[in-house]
């Protein structure tokens, strides 16, 4: 009789299963609960300057245009800043094309005026997963770029080697969204010049750029970013032998987006486009006593090689 | 009583072999959206949705994860789920309901259906009845369904500088192809 009084209650039970009304729930635990990657750590691949761990997309291509101005307080008889218009006169450029070929990893052409061109390479290794079975706390990518410098040479009498207009980059980048709101990036670099000006000036170039991007509105964030060298700060190593010392990068800047662009605004002590120029090339000193630093925009505009993402049948 | 026991849980068995059979669950087929406007068409296909359907209680049930729209330009999705559903706060939209008419689900045939249920959307319960047609055929079950939904009855805000680019009233498709429950 027990095991009758069992077998019924069995019965019951999963037939009450059966009949509940909730069957959203029944459904939910049925379905597997794998660990999405966060999205929108940063609003694009880059946080200003600084690479972000954003990559572009599988068929998405991002054509940026990027702008450095002069410095804001250039004095010319005593008429400070709106002699050139606060900079404005005085433009460094950056075009760039870039692509992503999975949704993991994507490539990058560039040119900055000056004869400076990029190849660069992007690769997520992994990816910040929060809930559900799979989690992982940070984002980790992998940079890196080569820079072609195509001016004429200093000096045709000599014997010139391609490889000495070559320089590196290479970046981990990890990164965390800590909320809606927070997200952090901590970037370990090397720069690589196969030339330098002279044997105390050290080819490699080690740096820890440090980033971060807070969200203020749904369509807006405040970006700041610094990136410390750790070797060759005492270097008077301009690579063209102008003697100018060189200064750590530091930027703020303001994401906004409107549908498909991202315009990026910012205030930075640098005027170069590229990590090797930025990082370890960067000749104005931040202050902001006298008012010294650059104005400077990116325009984003992504497009789809996509055509449809309807199931095929 | 062994024999009574034997017996009973023969027809307990069966019991449950006919409630499970009585379930349809999702084998393929697509729920999309789809915004026209004058400036941009915005098209999103989920190929991954959840859907049960109970045919002697005759009701329906989806569940689609937002992440699982896909969209033709990348960007669009991340803003979708970023900015508009707010995947991360609400991750799934969902609906619960029953068929209104009198049909026999059992049977070959098409049936023209009104569902009334709960459809939730961006944390926002909304009571709808929606039209659509079911097609049984040769133990398989298809689900069509095309229906409105108003991003502010959801508090879906659009903001200004895109109102050109999505459009308020966004038409849902559902066609999906249903297959006995295992």
């Amino acid at each position: 009789m027990k095991k009758f009084t069992l077998i019924l209650i069995t019965i019951i039970i999963s037939y009450t299963a059966f009949a509940q009304d909730d069957m959203l729930s029944m459904m939910q635990k049925e379905m597997p609960s794998k660990a999405a990657p966060v999205f929108a750590t940063f609003k694009s691949t880059r946080i200003v300057n600084l690479q972000s761990n954003e990559t572009m997309k599988k068929k998405q291509l991002d054509f940026r245009i990027q702008h450095r101005f002069s410095p804001t307080n250039i004095n010319k008889d005593n008429v400070y800043g709106l002699y050139d218009m606060f900079g404005l006169d005085g433009a460094k450029m950056r075009m760039s094309l870039d692509y992503g070929i999975t949704d993991k990893i994507m490539v990058g052409v560039g040119r900055t005026n000056g004869g400076m061109y990029d190849l660069s390479v992007k690769a997520k290794l992994f990816e910040q997963k929060t809930k559900g079975k799979g989690t992982f706390p940070l984002s980790i990518d992998y940079f890196t770029n080569m820079g072609i410098n195509t001016t004429t040479w200093a000096d045709n009498s000599r014997q010139n080697f391609l490889t000495s207009r070559l320089t590196f980059v290479h970046q981990l980048i990890f990164a965390r969204k800590f909320n809606e709101w927070i997200s952090f990036a901590i970037t370990p670099t090397v720069v690589h010049h196969n030339l330098v000006y002279n044997s105390s000036v050290p080819n490699d170039i080690y740096a820890i750029g440090v980033g971060a991007s807070i969200k203020m509105t749904r369509s807006t964030r405040f970006n700041i970013e610094y990136i410390p060298r750790l070797n060759g700060r005492d270097q008077p190593t301009a690579l063209d032998g102008s003697g100018a010392t060189y200064f750590d990068s530091f930027a703020i800047g303001f994401d906004i987006e409107t549908g498909g662009h991202v315009f990026q605004l910012h205030f930075a002590n640098s005027q170069g486009l590229i990590e090797q120029q930025f990082i370890t090339e960067n000749t104005t000193k931040l202050d902001f006593k006298n008012f010294a630093f650059r104005l400077g925009f990116n325009i984003s505009r992504t497009f789809s090689m996509e055509k449809s993402t309807a199931p095929k049948n | 009583m062994k024999k009574f026991i034997v017996a009973f849980s023969i027809m307990a068995l069966t019991l449950t072999q006919s409630a499970k059979a009585q379930m349809y669950t999702y084998k393929d087929g697509s729920v999309s959206f789809f915004s026209k406007t004058a400036m941009e068409d915005i098209d999103a296909h989920n190929t991954k949705t959840n859907v049960l359907l109970q045919i002697a209680e005759k009701k329906i049930a989806f569940i689609a994860y937002n992440t699982d729209f896909k969209f033709v330009s990348k960007l669009m999705e991340e803003h979708y789920n970023e900015k508009y559903v707010e995947s991360e706060k609400f991750p799934m939209a969902t609906f619960l309901g029953k068929i209104n008419e009198d049909i026999d689900l059992t049977k070959e045939g098409v049936y023209n259906v009104t569902v009334t249920g709960n459809f939730t959307l961006h944390g926002v319960v909304k009571e709808r009845t929606i039209p659509g047609t079911i097609t049984v055929k040769s133990g398989e079950i298809n689900v069509k369904a095309v229906f409105p939904v108003t991003c502010g009855d959801h508090k879906i805000i659009i903001p200004t500088l895109v109102v050109a680019k999505v459009s308020e009233k966004v038409d849902v498709t559902v066609n999906v192809n249903l297959v006995p429950k295992k």
